[in-house]
């Protein structure tokens, strides 16, 4: 073989003999001109090497620091005009169905049509109703609060939080749109029952006999979720459910359980105010998930 | 749109994630190297306006992020890739795309709809358009994610390790689109990957310890190597170099 180029000679110098091909390592192991030549070339580069004083990481503090005083104007933030915020609005919670869990809309409207034909066909319709369409109306509204809080699908995640509408909104738009849904199915399958002939009930108490509970099992279902975690929110929600059927039902607990129970989780002014308030707590939780650090 | 940190920390709890960080974007395309743990990503945070700065000062485009509205407006106009994006894996990637427009503030269908077609198609993922996200691969879902922080051009791309788990084609894909746009916006994006810096960068920070231990160009990265100017024995030469505080302390 010939002797090593210049390249070779050089990169062997440098301390990259090990990257030269096979044939040129053998080579030099065999050739005492090229060994003294790169020998030689390795003495340069260390000489080099003293002499040159080693680069300094550039101290970018200094560099900068004379800059960072003169902030440009700051670059317009997009905002959103009112008529255009409320069709924003009116798509974001529409958008929502698609976006809550189809197994959702299976279950509840599935149950709830089934309650408005039991209605329709059993002779009895008011027994029916009374019987059945509070504890039904209140486990289906409250398991629209758990789809709510489908984790797979929370509009809080990470990649949600850099846009203009943001996630709490979102949060609220699902929550409203779902409730809303469930909660208008419900109220015209209570009005279908007290229609029928015979049925013995007005609308309102039919309706009544479901909305309070309904909306506090909603609010302690959201607020657990969002406090701790889904499963939280799950368990509280049928506590709630539970409660409400306990306090429809004496034969279960007792008077005076059922009576304190009743107190609560029944369509009264206590009711609809631990409602709303679970639910508020529900939103700031949110709201302030949505800030919270991730990792 | 120039991004100025100067003296930011963050701490997440006790556990101190950024000292006294100080550097300057500029625009065009400026990279984050630097080991796991190194306050790469909670620095990205930040800018996007996701966290707050609890130290120092963090401005954005003009906007001090010290203050509750500077972040929530900052985050109106950063297009931001998290380092695990999770995205709705029910939808498709067309119906994630239309939702991300609409949630960026695009009430028209057909303009949203423009938008999801021109992202999909810079990223080419239009085959896709109809596959459920559940269905895709880890590097495609990494180009929808990309695709969703660049919806409607943003002035400013943060973009945490946007080439992971993406195969050579598509890396290069995804490498000429971000130099295209660094041409017009600023982005910011943090890599393992020294070749993303090599062929995308105009500036590069390489932190450890949650500290800035160098800000410059590749180039100069490169030329802190005892001998040559290889990016990775720099990149080496200035991690190894420097003792940085314990990590994780308070």
């Amino acid at each position: 073989m010939d002797h090593l180029d210049e390249e070779a000679l050089t990169r062997a110098g440098a301390r990259e003999r090990d990257a030269l091909p096979a044939a040129q390592r053998a080579h030099l192991d065999s050739c005492a001109p090229c060994r003294s030549r790169v020998e030689g070339n390795a003495r340069l580069a260390a000489a080099l090497r003293r002499a040159e004083p080693r680069p300094a990481v550039p101290s970018f503090d200094a560099l900068v620091a004379p800059r960072l005083g003169a902030a440009p104007d700051p670059v317009p933030v997009p905002t959103v005009r009112f008529g255009r915020a409320l069709r924003l609005t009116l798509a974001v919670t529409l958008r929502q169905a698609r976006l809550v869990p189809r197994l959702l809309w299976l279950v509840t409207l599935g149950g709830f049509a089934a309650l408005a034909v039991a209605v329709l066909l059993v002779p009895q319709s008011g027994e029916v109703a009374s019987a059945y369409l509070g504890p039904v109306s209140v486990a289906l509204v409250t398991l629209g609060a758990v789809a709510v809080c489908d984790p797979r699908r929370d509009p809080r995640q990470e990649s949600m939080r850099a846009m203009l509408v943001p996630p709490v909104a979102v949060w609220l738009a699902r929550l409203t749109f779902v409730l809303g849904a469930l909660v208008l199915t419900a109220t015209a399958v209570s009005v279908l029952a007290a229609a029928l002939p015979g049925s013995g009930h007005a609308a309102g108490s039919l309706i009544g006999s479901w909305l309070g509970p309904a909306l506090l099992g909603v609010g302690l279902t959201t607020f657990g979720a969002v406090w701790r975690s889904p499963a939280v929110g799950l368990a509280f929600g049928a506590v709630s459910w539970t409660m409400s059927l306990v306090a429809t039902r004496d034969d279960l607990v007792g008077t005076t359980v059922g009576s304190v129970v009743a107190a609560v989780w029944t369509h009264n002014g206590v009711a609809l105010t631990l409602a709303a308030l679970t639910l508020a707590a529900a939103a700031r939780l949110a709201a302030r998930s949505a800030e919270r650090p991730i990792g | 749109m120039r991004v100025t940190a100067t003296d930011v920390g963050y701490r997440y709890g006790r556990t101190r994630a950024l000292t006294g960080v100080t550097l300057d974007t500029g625009g065009g395309v400026f990279g984050l190297l630097g080991p796991n743990g190194a306050g790469k990503s909670t620095l990205l945070r930040l800018l996007a306006g996701t966290l707050r700065p609890r130290s120092g000062r963090l401005v954005v485009g003009g906007h001090d992020l010290a203050r509750a509205s500077a972040r929530r407006g900052i985050r109106r106009l950063v297009g931001y890739l998290p380092e695990r994006p999770e995205l709705y894996p029910h939808l498709t990637v067309r119906e994630f795309l239309d939702y991300t427009a609409l949630l960026n503030g695009v009430v028209d269908a057909r303009q949203r709809s423009e938008l999801a077609g021109n992202a999909m198609e810079r990223l080419a993922l239009t085959l896709e358009a109809r596959t459920g996200i559940a269905a895709l691969s880890t590097g495609t879902r990494q180009r929808v994610a990309i695709a969703h922080a660049l919806l409607g051009e943003p002035p400013l791309l943060v973009l945490d390790e946007p080439t992971a788990g993406m195969d050579p084609m598509h890396r290069h894909r995804v490498r000429t689109l971000l130099a295209e746009i660094g041409r017009t916006a600023t982005v910011v994006l943090s890599t393992h990957d020294l070749d993303d810096v090599r062929l995308l960068c105009d500036r590069v920070a390489v932190l450890r310890g949650g500290t800035a231990i160098f800000v410059g160009s590749p180039g100069g990265l490169a030329t802190t190597a005892p001998h040559g100017a290889d990016l990775e024995d720099g990149y080496t030469a200035v991690v190894s170099a420097t003792t940085p505080p314990a990590p994780g302390q308070p």
